[in-house]
């Protein structure tokens, strides 16, 4: 753990001077100096920023778990239910590959520009990163495994506990944390549309006001925010797969 | 313990129905060890999960311990090919599973699996997942599971046959002193020859597909530990290939 953590300080640092690199090279106003950036950040992380940040996080953490208690229980359901998959998956196959930015316009005439839409769209994005895996995970466990639960005595419910769910967790997390980086991308551009809070409005704010550290604190904030989701997803994995690790 | 009489058990896979077994009748008395072996594809396993309840779909008449055979039996303990470990338990969860399922409270289920680690020289791998043992560890795991539920019938599925030759005879030895210190019913169905003639106090011999039985072999030596070592333990043997090998149109026993 010690060892990780050392390894992310030299990464930021690396990244630092970087930036400070080509910021002192190039002489822009629009490109902030990395300190500048930093100073805007440490200062507004009491205030303002903090506040957008946490906006943010809470919208990407409802839609994570959101999208885990509808995705999981359905892609169990499609695993184990050949006929209902058959014809489930026409459907997925068709609204899977839509980006699913382009119902951003959709939703916001729905359902309002509140953190409903945003919330909504992720949950949507993520949904369907972690019905397939789940569904083809739940396919592929052994049979045998099965039977020797079954001849232990498990039920349905046992089975699904001691079974098929700690199968597919390790093909859920990581899932989530190939789709999380989407839908960090996606929040952006829907808080940068319809918002008041959040970081994309935060930053989209600084730009128009041309506060330019602002503006980098506010990518600062939102690398903040996508590290913490991959450390706790990985210490998740970590914790709960430990079977893998060895 | 066990009464198989005329089991026919037919696959339908769409189209073209398979039959595995035909004709299938054995007994095996109440505290007996009973070997069933034959060639790849005869039914064994088929034979096996119908004896554990976890194939429903036959016909005739499959009894054991006097009622007609029916899935979750709770005396009953299935020990499959592959161990049927859970890769995510380590040993001690593996081996709490049956009990944990059987809704044993948590106290009395870890004393007794505690007790059978020990028996078995598994404790020092209780923290151990399965991908970290080797194949003769695995297998006393699942064996180890399977005794905690207590069983009076024990049904394994090739056993041992994933195992190098050493370990594979130690872990006959093994079984063969938990027969004799739990006084259970074991089925075990093998393809090696060596295998049931040491283990199997009957041996039943099946035909190629559909599998039906071409003969049962009483086996007094088995049971001994130094039975393997007897001159006569050959003379089973060989004729035993001799029946695999070439008369499998004989009908009944010898």
């Amino acid at each position: 753990m010690i060892r990780r953590g050392f390894e992310a300080v030299i990464a930021v640092a690396a990244l630092f001077l970087l930036w400070a690199l080509v910021a002192s090279t190039l002489k822009l106003e629009a490109l902030s100096s990395p300190w500048a950036a930093f100073r805007v950040f440490l200062r507004d992380l009491n205030g303002p920023l903090g506040w957008h940040l946490l906006v943010s996080t809470y919208r990407v953490l409802a839609g994570i778990v959101l999208s885990v208690l509808t995705a999981v229980p359905f892609g169990f359901f499609l695993g184990r239910n050949p006929t209902a998959d058959r014809f489930v998956t026409p459907f997925i196959y068709l609204l899977y590959p839509v980006p699913k930015i382009v119902l951003l316009p959709v939703l916001i005439a729905l359902l309002g520009i509140g953190d409903t839409t945003k919330i909504f769209l992720i949950t949507l994005i993520l949904f369907f990163q972690i019905l397939l895996p789940v569904r083809d995970g739940v396919r592929y466990v052994p049979a045998a495994l099965i039977d020797s639960v079954i001849s232990l005595g498990a039920n349905t419910r046992a089975i699904y506990r001691h079974v098929i769910w700690p199968a597919v967790l390790p093909d859920i997390l990581t899932a989530l944390r190939v789709a999380s980086g989407t839908a960090i991308a996606v929040l952006f551009f829907a808080e940068t549309i319809s918002s008041q809070e959040g970081l994309g409005y935060y930053i989209f704010d600084a730009l128009s006001s041309w506060a330019y550290p602002e503006m980098y604190a506010g990518i600062i904030a939102m690398g903040l925010l996508g590290f913490l989701i991959y450390t706790v997803l990985d210490w998740l994995e970590r914790r709960l797969c430990a079977w893998k690790h060895i | 313990m066990i009464v198989v009489d005329d089991l026919r058990v037919v696959y339908n896979p769409p189209g073209t129905p398979v039959t595995a077994l035909e004709g299938v009748s054995f007994r095996v008395g109440k505290g007996e060890t009973c070997a069933i072996i034959g060639p790849s594809g005869c039914g064994k396993s088929t034979l096996l999960y119908v004896l554990a309840g976890l194939l429903r779909n036959f016909q005739g008449k499959v009894v054991v311990a006097g009622e007609p055979v029916k899935p979750g039996r709770s005396k009953t303990a299935l020990i499959l090919q592959d161990y049927g470990l859970l890769p995510w338990k380590n040993t001690f969860d593996n081996a709490c599973l049956g009990l944990e399922i059987r809704r044993v409270p948590r106290n009395v289920r870890e004393a007794a699996v505690k007790l059978i680690l020990h028996e078995l020289g598994l404790y020092e791998l209780r923290m151990l997942y399965p991908g970290q043992l080797s194949g003769g560890q695995r297998q006393r795991v699942a064996i180890a599971r399977a005794l905690a539920l207590e069983p009076d019938l024990l049904l394994m599925d090739e056993p041992f046959s994933s195992l190098d030759a050493l370990t594979r005879e130690a872990l006959q030895e093994n079984l063969l002193e938990i027969w004799g210190r739990t006084g259970c019913t074991i089925v075990l169905v093998t393809h090696s020859i060596e295998e049931a003639v040491f283990l199997g106090s009957q041996v039943v011999v099946l035909s190629p597909r559909p599998g039906k039985v071409v003969a049962t072999y009483p086996n007094v030596g088995a049971g001994d530990k130094l039975w393997r070592r007897d001159p006569e333990f050959y003379k089973v043997c060989s004729a035993l290939r001799q029946q695999l090998a070439g008369g499998i149109d004989d009908t009944q026993g010898v």
